[in-house]
């Protein structure tokens, strides 16, 4: 399945404002509603990235999921496979429900070899 | 005969103890070719054995300016040095000869002489390493190795110009470039600098401009050895070597001598195009230090586009793993390539031919940047017989020069969105476009989304941070 599809199921997800989804070794890509203009879903990625780089550097193991909240923003950020997430959501966001909803979809895209 | 068979017959008269021989042989070479390297090393060690060290040490900076990887010529300033009672420096001049290699024992002997040593009781240093690194053929090494040893001595010459051939090897062009600036500063008539600034424009379009540097060169390496030795290790390149000049030695000269160069029956370097030919070949005793370094250079060809691929990191993050896999097309040859440009650019449309050389090994960069063909319809006048070699990276480069910023970003774009092998000549080329404002934030996002393709997190979030910061600035 291409990104922009996944992107499109994921953005259909309850409470999701934005996200951005990519392969392992392709570009991030997608829209985190609006924040952040076309730089936005690289740059959350790249430095979700940069963390979960210096966690393994640590010998703390592999990322999962990362979540944060800002005084109105909450953002979740997954692995599945090949394929990687951010999403974000405004404070009202279910993180549960998404946190199920984006493991699913990734699953469900999952590459054989994946 | 060949200005190298002639300097050969110099040598041959100084070990013979035909001072006067080898003074007129190495004067006849001067006339012709002011600074042709192996004649200065003849006049001074003729300068050397006539207790005139001023003299010798004057011919010897001209050829540590013009060869600043001759061994030999640092043994003997180191010799100088030390008759002279200056022993910092000739330590330092022979330390530097022990690092670079000499190929020729007796040039190791006179260096350890004057360092009071054993070989094996140095130790081996950052710059060695990078000469040795860059001898096998593996740039990569040679380029970290040469960066600690110019932090290590940052006013070495001849790490600098290792530094800056290791760049070149790995296609870094820019990096390569600005490093044969600073070798230039301190040796202005540096040769093998030259040949790689020659190959550098001619890279970027401006072939013209190289080609008139590598003449020039022809003053002072006559049989454009070094030219052959790095060009040779390229695929195609769009320079031609001028002729060899040969020299007319007087007949009362070759009367004096038995008119026989020892290892004149061996093929002369010009008559070989590619680098392990012309260096093997080379009967110049003032290069015999740098044959084991030249023969490892020229089996480059071939290896470089493995040597460029980076491995895929271990851990596959967010910022995810490279992907890239060197695309198979079958290399063209020098020759084939001068053989037949018609067919080169009737194909180019529709195979995907090696272009440029085994530094940049990139088969897809041939095509035109997009499905418009534009190379056919915006095309540099100027560059007709570009056409073979005209890849998307000088595509990108010439659309940049002519402040076309659209279509610059659109191919720059096309070239991030393939995924390039060559991972360093992508970084290279967009670190170029950051450079010019109306590209800049494009540039610096492009960056980022290379950075994260190839596994660099960090580096591509402060890209990513960089184009924000110039967006917001534009905005603003």
């Amino acid at each position: 399945m291409p990104a922009s599809d996944l992107h499109e199921g994921i953005q259909r997800l309850s409470g999701v404002t934005g996200a951005a989804v990519w392969r392992a070794g392709e570009i991030p890509t997608g829209d985190l509603g609006g924040r952040g203009g076309p730089v936005g879903p690289g740059l959350l990625s790249a430095s979700i990235a940069t963390m979960e780089q210096a966690v393994e550097t640590m010998g703390l193991g592999e990322i999962v999921e990362i979540w944060f909240v800002t005084e109105d923003t909450q953002c979740l950020a997954m692995r599945s496979g090949h394929w990687q997430a951010v999403v974000v959501g405004g404070l009202e966001m279910d993180v549960d429900s998404v946190r199920d909803g984006l493991t699913n979809l990734l699953a469900a895209n999952a590459e054989p070899d994946a | 005969m060949r200005p190298s068979e002639a300097a050969c017959l110099a040598r041959q008269a100084l070990a013979a103890g035909d001072s006067a021989l080898a003074g007129s042989i190495a004067e006849r070479l001067l006339a012709e070719f002011a600074s042709y390297p192996p004649a200065r090393l003849v006049r001074a060690l003729l300068a050397e054995r006539a207790n005139d060290t001023d003299a010798a040490l004057d011919d010897l900076r001209a050829v540590a300016s013009a060869e600043p990887a001759n061994a030999e010529a640092r043994a003997i300033q180191a010799r100088l040095f030390q008759r002279r009672g200056d022993m910092d420096r000739a330590r330092m001049a022979a330390r530097q000869a022990v690092e670079l290699i000499p190929g020729d024992p007796g040039v190791l002997e006179s260096a350890l002489e004057v360092l009071n040593v054993q070989a094996d009781s140095l130790d081996t240093s950052a710059a060695v390493l990078a000469r040795v690194h860059l001898n096998c053929g593996w740039p990569d090494l040679a380029e970290r190795h040469a960066r600690t040893a110019v932090n290590e001595s940052p006013e070495r010459v001849d790490v600098r110009l290792t530094l800056a051939e290791a760049l070149w090897r790995l296609g870094r062009l820019s990096a390569c470039e600005a490093e044969c600036r600073v070798v230039a500063d301190q040796a202005e008539e540096c040769v093998r600098a030259a040949v790689m600034r020659a190959h550098i424009l001619s890279e970027r379009g401006r072939t013209a401009e190289g080609q008139e540097l590598l003449d020039r060169i022809g003053r002072i390496d006559p049989e454009f050895r070094e030219a052959r030795e790095l060009l040779g290790t390229l695929e195609v390149h769009r320079l031609v070597l001028p002729d060899v000049a040969d020299i007319t030695l007087p007949a009362e000269i070759l009367g004096q001598s038995n008119g026989t160069v020892e290892t004149a029956a061996v093929p002369s370097p010009a008559d070989g195009l590619h680098s392990g030919a012309s260096l093997d070949s080379d009967p110049a005793p003032a290069s015999a230090q740098e044959d084991a370094g030249g023969r490892g250079q020229a089996e480059m060809p071939g290896e470089a586009a493995d040597q460029v691929q980076p491995s895929p990191p271990e851990n596959a993050l967010l910022g995810s793993r490279v992907q890239g896999e060197a695309a198979g097309s079958v290399p063209l040859t020098g020759e084939e390539a001068a053989a037949a440009p018609e067919q080169l650019r009737r194909d180019e449309g529709s195979e995907e031919p090696e272009l440029t050389d085994t530094e940049e090994p990139s088969a897809d960069e041939m095509l035109p940047a997009g499905p418009e063909g534009a190379s056919d319809s915006n095309a540099p006048e100027d560059e007709p017989a570009a056409g073979a070699s005209f890849s998307t990276f000088d595509w990108a480069r010439h659309l940049i020069e002519r402040s076309d910023w659209r279509e610059a970003e659109r191919v720059l774009t096309d070239i991030v969105t393939a995924n390039d092998p060559d991972v360093s000549r992508v970084d290279g080329l967009l670190l170029e476009a950051v450079a010019h404002r109306d590209l800049r934030s494009s540039a610096w996002k492009l960056l980022g989304d290379h950075y994260m393709q190839t596994g660099r997190p960090q580096a591509a979030a402060d890209a990513y941070l960089r184009a924000a910061n110039v967006a917001g600035r534009s905005e603003g």
